[in-house]
Parts: structure tokens; C-alpha cells; sequence
């Protein structure tokens, strides 16, 4: 049973971590609605599991495991699944919008990915965690870390090859 | 376009906007799913603390009246029933009013709303009409009464039986009318008769051979089971051979759930304590072909083994894509056999159609024992309709 104290640190904590949990959810399932369900999900389990949390420096990490085990289980579901590669955006010109673009093509791409290596580039590239952290959050080895970064930029490289090689993936794929 | 993937990811989030999140309604979800767990996890505050009702109380079958009083426990020899020569225990279910015992059938004079197993054979009741029954798949009789299984959401938790053994506990009550239970009745079900009764109320917490595991308090406060830290939890051993009662700490409950080999645990670094789990709250969700935990936690065997399961070939979780579907315990067979029930989640809504698999831990092989069907199936661990 919670006791009354953990509402207002839950509250707390939702208030100042939600909107990068929320951006890390965003970029596991690329949709907007669905990333708010799955924030919510994890943040739900993370208040059951808030008075066994011994050192509350666990919960943010606690939490985006849970993001990230969620929607990999959650992957069959239709809304982002099987992205079709063929729907990026167009190549951009040297136009403001550009980047915006660029960023979208991204999210695109990344959906083509299957969850584990998405969920493998999203936690070493976005989230900055070394292979060590992201293997403990995936609950895997680092091996199986570098084999799905790999193997994941591999991919992504893949479908942004006409508009990114060289300048997106290329940079830290080979940093760790 | 010079940006890294990790510059490019950052900027692709950011641009984003966060919602904003209404903390007041996660914690409305939070309990709820707490409520439910506790339920399923057989800690429903089902019962009233209440006092010592002196001498036996006993069943009838039949009409959902007052109870008449039940035989003393005696020492009676154990009968005959038929126990599965390998040791294993039968896999009980029921469709309709057809129960399964292993490889025997009985039909029900009613369709079955509840089912549960012990090592000799289903203990079920009919149409929640408050009467509970013992089969071993050839003859059925009466046992008990139980009014809380005719309570869909609270139909756990008011019967339990051991993951082996032959024992049944379920609150004693006067009437089905009336809720309040007096203490736990203990049936066996190899002698087929009342054994013991104990003089506490409260909720059950675990059955195993010959003991029983309850807490006097209907007060949920301070629930043993479930993700928190409860530093006093007032649990009780009852010995049924002895008919000793025995207060526990939690470090004894802990070590003590620790010998059972039919049971998983979970267990995260940051979290206190491991956290037993008595059947349901194991869940698994399917990833291609292997189960995996649900929750994000390893779970593991009470000797440490990593529980790795995988699926049959072709087997997909019943449901429509992004239902969610509920793959969970329904019962073990002996010390490596786990039947798996698995439907398509269903929501607040009691769900349908699913399989039951049975699977071994020690290969992590599981097969389809019980293909779904358009009629749906009560297990253990699985509410009917």
C-alpha cells in the first residue's frame, strides 16, 4: 500500500521528468497518442512499485526501463507497426524547413527498425547511456547491445541512405 | 545536413510537445490495478476479523440457506482417490458445465463459474450458487459453502488451494447471506472431509501440504504481497497437522515461501525484498517466439533459475493486434510443469477465447495442451464469463 507521503513525491517527480520520459516514449513508438499511453502505463507501475523503490535516484531509470520493455511488447499493435519505409518524406532542399524534415525522416526511419534495436539506438544515441546501462535497462548482455546497435544503424542507414549517409549515422556508430 | 544521430534524435524529440500528465488519474489507475491484483493474488479483503465461533460449522449441498453443522475433523484414514500414479498433478478446466480432471471428464448439473485443483482432483462450484464441490473427474460431491465465489471480482482469494497437496481453505461463514466469516474451513481432499478449522478470520495467503498462511487482518494497510515494503504484516502459520498457529516475520514468511518449489520470484536491484508471486502476478507477454516477464523485472525459479519459456511454433497470442493480451499461471503440474493460461486481455472485462499451454521449465518448451475455442473455459486462476 502507497502511503500518503508518496503521492506528492510521485507528483513531484512526474512534474519534472515527464517530458523526457515522454520524448524517450515518442521515440520508441513514433506516435504521438501512443506515447502518451505508454508514459502513463509506465508511470503507473512506477507509483505501484514507488514505496519499494529504495533510493529514489532508481526511478527514473526504474521508469524508462518500463517504457522500454512496454513497447517492446506492445509492438504488434497496428499503430506503429511495420511503418512502410516507401512513406519518408521527400528529400529536403536548402530550405528552413529542412531540418524539421530531416527530424521527421528520422522518426520515420526509426519506426522501420524492429523494437529491440530501436530500443537499443533510442537508449545509446538519444538517452546518451553507455552499452553497460542500456544492456541493464534491456535487459540483456553488452554483447547483445552492440549486435543490436549494429545491426539497428545497419537498418536505419538502410532506409535514410539517400538522405542522411554519412552525416547521421555515421558520427558515432563506432563511439561507445 | 552535419547533425549526429544523437543530435538529430534530441532534436526530433524536443520538437515534440510533452503532454501534460494528470497525476490524479494515474493514481486512480494505480489503485485500481493494486485492487486487482490483491484479488488475484488471493488477499481480497474478503473477510471481517471476527471472533472465535466455538465448535464446528458444517456444508450441505443444495440451497443457499444457513449451514448445518459439519463432522468434527476426525483422524480417518486417507481414501482412495485417484491420484495420477506419475505423482503429477491433474490439469484441471472446465467448458461450460463439462469439467476436465486430467484425462477424465464430469458434467456439472450447471455451467461452472469457478475451478481450482488440488493434487486429487477439482474443486469447482456451479452457477455461483454458493456450494462448493470436490471432483476427481468420476464422482462429484459436495464440500462447502463459499459465498465470495459468487462474487465475480472477488472470486479469488476465498478458496485456495495448495500448489500441491491435498488442502482446501476457504472462510467459514454461517450463511451465504452473510459474509462475515468466523475462521478458514480446511478440507482435504484425499480424505475428502473438513480437517481442521481454524479459529482466526482474514485473508489466506498460501496453502501448501499441511500448512496455511493467512493474516487476521481485513485491514488493508498492510498487505504482505504486493510491490511495497510492509513492515509489519501480522501473518500466521497454522499447522494442520498440529493444529499450532505459529506468528511469523517476514523473514521467516520469506525463507519459508523459499522451499516451495512451485513458485516464481521477482526481483530487481533498487527494489526491497523479492517479491514471491503466488501464481498470477507473473505475467507474460509474447516476444516472437519466447515468453517473456511482463513486468520489468527477471523472474526467476526460488532456486534462482532465469525462467526462459518458448512457444510453440507459429503460436501467437489470442487477440486482435494492440489488445493486450494476458498470458498468466493457472496451475503447476509437479515441480517443473506450469500451465499458462492465455487469452486476449479483455480489459475490465472478463476476456475469452484463449489457449492453455503447458510448459517445462527446465527446457523452456511449451505446447498447446487446450486449443481456443468459441466456448470459453474457466482454469484456475481464470474467471469465467
Amino acid at each position: 500500500m502507497r502511503r500518503a507521503s508518496d503521492v506528492p513525491a510521485f507528483s513531484e517527480f512526474v512534474e519534472a521528468r515527464s517530458p523526457s520520459l515522454f520524448r524517450t516514449a515518442y521515440l520508441m513508438v513514433g506516435d504521438h497518442q501512443l506515447a502518451q499511453d505508454l508514459l502513463q502505463e509506465a508511470l503507473v507501475k512506477t507509483l505501484i512499485a514507488w514505496p519499494r523503490l529504495r533510493d529514489h535516484a532508481n526511478v527514473e531509470p526504474y521508469t524508462r526501463r518500463i517504457i522500454v520493455t512496454t513497447s517492446i511488447s506492445w509492438r504488434r499493435r497496428r499503430s506503429f507497426h511495420e511503418r512502410p519505409s516507401s512513406t519518408l518524406p521527400e528529400p529536403s532542399g536548402p530550405d528552413p524547413a529542412e531540418a524539421t524534415v530531416t527530424h521527421d525522416a528520422v522518426v520515420v526511419a526509426l519506426l522501420t527498425v524492429p523494437p529491440r534495436q530501436r530500443a537499443a539506438i533510442v537508449l545509446r544515441y538519444y538517452q546518451d547511456l553507455t552499452e553497460a546501462q542500456t544492456a541493464e535497462v534491456m535487459g540483456c548482455s553488452v554483447g547483445a547491445v552492440k549486435s543490436q546497435v549494429s545491426a539497428g544503424l545497419k537498418r536505419l542507414r538502410g532506409s535514410l541512405r539517400q538522405d542522411f549517409d554519412e552525416t547521421v549515422t555515421g558520427e558515432r556508430e563506432t563511439t561507445s | 545536413m552535419t547533425e549526429t544521430l544523437s543530435d538529430v534524435l534530441r532534436h526530433s524529440a524536443e520538437a515534440v510537445s510533452a503532454p501534460s500528465v494528470d497525476v490524479a488519474a494515474l493514481v486512480a489507475r494505480a489503485g485500481k490495478r493494486q485492487r486487482r491484483r490483491r484479488i488475484m493474488l488471493a488477499l481480497a479483503a474478503t473477510a471481517v476479523v471476527g471472533a472465535v465461533t466455538a465448535g464446528s460449522l458444517a456444508v450441505r449441498g443444495g440451497s443457499d440457506g444457513d449451514i448445518e453443522p459439519a463432522p468434527s475433523p476426525s483422524p480417518a484414514p486417507p481414501s482412495s482417490v485417484a491420484v495420477d500414479p506419475t505423482g503429477a498433478r491433474p490439469m484441471v478446466y472446465a467448458a461450460g458445465s463439462t469439467l476436465h480432471v486430467g484425462d477424465e471428464t464430469f458434467e456439472a448439473s450447471k455451467p461452472v463459474a469457478f475451478i481450482d485443483a488440488t493434487d486429487d482432483g477439482a474443486v469447482y462450484e456451479a452457477a455461483n450458487d454458493c456450494t462448493l464441490w470436490f471432483t476427481d473427474g468420476t464422482t462429484a460431491s459436495v464440500i462447502g459453502k463459499s459465498p465470495w465465489t459468487a462474487a465475480p471480482t472477488a472470486r479469488y482469494g476465498s478458496v485456495v488451494t495448495g500448489d500441491s497437496g491435498s488442502l482446501v481453505v476457504w472462510g467459514d461463514v454461517t450463511s451465504c447471506k452473510h459474509q462475515e466469516a468466523h475462521g478458514f474451513v480446511v478440507y482435504d481432499t484425499s480424505r475428502r472431509e473438513v480437517v481442521r478449522r481454524i479459529p482466526s478470520a482474514g485473508a489466506v495467503l498460501y496453502v501448501d501440504e499441511d500448512q496455511v498462511y493467512f493474516s487476521p487482518r481485513s485491514d488493508p494497510g498492510c498487505w504482505v504481497q504486493d510491490l511495497h515494503a510492509c513492515g509489519d504484516p501480522h501473518l500466521f502459520r497454522y499447522d494442520v497437522t498440529s493444529g499450532e498457529t505459529t506468528k511469523l516475520a517476514l523473514a521467516e514468511w520469506d525463507a519459508d515461501l523459499s522451499t516451495h518449489t512451485r513458485m516464481f520470484v521477482a526481483a530487481m536491484p533498487g527494489l526491497v525484498g523479492s517479491f514471491h508471486d503466488f501464481h498470477q502476478a507473473a505475467s507474460f507477454s509474447q516476444v516472437g517466439a519466447r515468453l517473456v516477464h511482463a513486468d520489468p523485472v527477471p523472474l526467476t525459479t526460488t532456486s534462482g533459475e532465469k525462467v526462459r519459456l518458448r512457444l510453440p511454433n507459429g503460436w501467437t497470442a489470442p487477440g486482435a493486434e494492440g489488445s493486450g493480451g494476458m498470458i498468466q499461471v493457472s496451475q503447476w503440474l509437479d515441480d517443473d510443469t506450469v500451465v499458462l493460461w492465455a487469452d486476449d486481455g479483455g480489459g475490465d472485462l472478463p476476456a475469452k477465447n484463449g489457449d492453455l499451454l503447458v510448459c517445462r521449465l527446465p527446457d523452456g518448451t511449451c505446447r498447446v495442451a487446450v486449443a481456443r475455442s468459441a466456448r470459453d473455459y474457466v482454469a484456475p486462476y481464470r474467471a469465467s464469463e
